[in-house]
This record gives C-alpha cells, structure tokens and sequence, in this order.
C-alpha cells in the first residue's frame, strides 16, 4: 500500500489503557500528537480502560504527573477531530458521556471495526 | 513486503522483544524488506549495550545488534523514551552531564516523526508490547 | 480488506481476547501468541459468551509459544491451526491492517 498524492494516510490509535498507572496513555496520545503534527488523517479511539482518561477533574500534579485529560483536550487544535469513545466501555465503568473531560464521538465495536478496515495503520496501546 | 516494527517492551521481562525479533528474522529469511525498527516506551533497553544476561540466557541485545548490522536496517530508539530510561548516546551523555553513554552504535536516537516516517513508507506495521 | 489480530494473553487474566472478539470480522485473522496461546482452550467459549461468531474467522496459534508453554499441537481444536514464524509474516502479508492487543 502506498500513502496518496499528498502522503497522508489514515493512521488509528485505540487507547485502552487507564492514565498514569502506566505510561501507555500518555505513550499513545505523543504517537497521536506526533501524527497530527505530520498531517496524517488521524482517529483516536479510546476502549475498554482507555476511556478512564476522560474522567473530568484529574488531580494529576498530586502524584507528580501531568493531567493527562488536560493534554487530551489540546486535541482540536492539532486538527485532531476524529475522537471516538466506546459506549460499552464508558457504560461498564459508570461513566455518564456528558461527564467527559473532552468532547467524544459515542460509538459501538461495529463502528470501531470499521474504522479498522479503512486503516492504513493501527497502533493498539 | 515492507515492514516496520514496533517494539514497547524490554528484554527480558516478556517476551515481546524475543517475539518481534523472531519475526523480524523470518521476514527478512523471506527476502521481505524492514524499513525501520522502531525502539519506544520500555522498549529502548533493547538497545541499551550494557545488557549482560546470564550466561545461559539467550543475549537479546546481542540478536538484535547482529541482525541490525547484518541487514543494515534501519533501527530508532525514541529519545524522550530512552533518556528517561537512561539509554544514552555520546552526544546527550555530555549535554546531559551522565557519566557514559550506552547507546548501541547500531541504533539511533530520535523522535516519534520516525515512526511516523516508517508508517507511510511500509505496507505493513508490526507491534509487539507487553 | 481483512485485519490480522494478535492477542498475547490470557482471557482469564485480561481483557484483550474480548475486546479483540468484539471488533473482528469476517475474513479476518487472530493470531495467539506468547501467553496468547492458552486462549486455545478457552476461545469458543469466549466467542459465544460475547455473541462472536467464529466461523468467519481464522483461528491460528503460534506453534513454538504453543509447545513452549507444555501445549499438544495435536490437541488443537479443529478450528486453531498452528503457524510457524514464516507463517506469521505471511498473515502478516496476507491482512491489510494488523492490530497488536498486548
């Protein structure tokens, strides 16, 4: 497969880890910011305990860390817009989606699969 | 084929690292190309030279130096992921004031556009985590 | 276009074999491996706890993490083949997209 005329390609990124336990969500958001500033057609994803960054009121400088969910909204202006939510995973956790700290396109697995088979790229954190 | 691989974990405590090795030998047995190893998150101790297994181990670091050089393939640790880890080249040993640098002289250290640059020039990505 | 999925641990110890079984589709592939390999005997169980129907899938195990970890090849269930590392990379040519749940 090779990238269009204008070498952009439809890169995903399904963020399915909780933040600050480990350093995979904030691995995962640099690979999408890295992306978006490279003006590829970027989709964020966020599953299973991955939606636990979108927990509003994130007191991250208590365990010296960065507020992850404040990072996650600087998304639009690096023209990242394609941000997904999976209902099953917010439903399962007891989060309500308009207590996100971002906005979030709801979406089911169908959807999610879908955004898999027009990929070029998925990188699963 | 061209394929670029990803690699997150560290030798040793899974076994991505031997995983994306295997597979990286068996695509090139196979006259496939590998564009860019991409080293990130733990995943830069696979190029840390100062890994010394047991004797009995197999040398991780050692396989991948060898098949890196072998195939003179392009290979990337990602420098914020690797100098918090302490995985060091000449150059930021001094800038940063550390006593020595640890960097294989196979790899390279450098930014995420990397992976990003490996992603439009292969048909396929590879990742391998723990 | 088809996807190759690999997923690397344990139903009983995680998440990913679910959460892969709730995205793939038809055609496409789900590679086991490393501690992935244990899901060979709880795969279709899973499957049809989640609603997942196999049968559009091809189910493959990767035969050294397979043996490595005491398991029979010849024990496979009907449905599991088992690959070698050449046959990795081939489903790896073979599938448009890869998607790594580690």
């Amino acid at each position: 497969m090779t990238s269009n005329a204008s070498g952009r390609r439809n890169l995903t990124f399904i963020s399915r880890r909780s933040p600050y336990g480990s350093g995979y969500a904030k691995a995962c958001l640099d690979m999408v910011l890295s992306a978006a500033v490279f003006d590829q057609n970027v989709t964020l994803v966020f599953m299973d305990e991955g939606v636990l960054q979108l927990l509003p009121n994130q007191q991250a400088g208590n365990i010296h860390a960065k507020d992850l969910s404040a990072a996650l909204a600087a998304l639009p202006l690096y023209d990242v817009d394609k941000v997904y939510a999976e209902q099953d995973s917010l439903t399962r956790r007891g989060l309500l989606p308009d207590q996100l700290a971002i906005e979030v396109m709801l979406c089911h697995a169908d959807k999610i699969a879908e955004i898999i088979r027009q990929s070029d790229v998925v990188f699963t954190l | 084929m061209k394929f670029t691989i990803v690699l997150y974990a560290a030798p040793y405590s899974s076994q991505a690292s031997l995983s994306a090795l295997r597979f990286a030998q068996a695509a090139l047995e196979q006259g496939h190309e590998i564009v860019r190893v991409f080293f990130f998150y733990d995943g830069v101790h696979n190029t840390s030279a100062f890994s010394v297994p047991a004797q009995d181990e197999y040398d991780l670091v050692r396989a991948w130096n060898a098949l890196i050089l072998e195939h003179e393939i392009d290979a990337v640790s990602c420098v914020s992921s690797a100098l918090k880890r302490g995985v060091l080249d000449a150059r930021e040993s001094v800038r940063y004031e550390r006593s020595g640098s640890n960097l294989l002289e196979s790899a390279v250290l450098s930014g995420l556009g990397q992976l990003v640059d490996a992603s439009l020039k292969s048909d396929r990505v590879l990742s391998f985590g723990a | 276009m088809t996807t190759l999925h690999t997923v690397n641990k344990h139903s009983l110890n995680s998440d990913l074999l679910s959460s892969c079984l709730r995205v793939a589709r038809a055609g496409d592939c789900i590679l086991l491996i490393e501690d992935g390999i244990y899901n060979v005997r709880t795969l279709e169980d899973l499957a049809a706890g989640q609603g997942c129907e196999l049968s559009g899938l091809q189910c493959c195990v990767l035969r050294d993490d397979l043996t490595a970890r005491g398991l029979a090849e010849n024990a496979l269930p009907d449905f599991i083949s088992a690959v070698d590392h050449t046959g990795f990379v081939a489903l790896a040519c073979a599938h448009r997209q890869s998607v790594h749940w580690f």
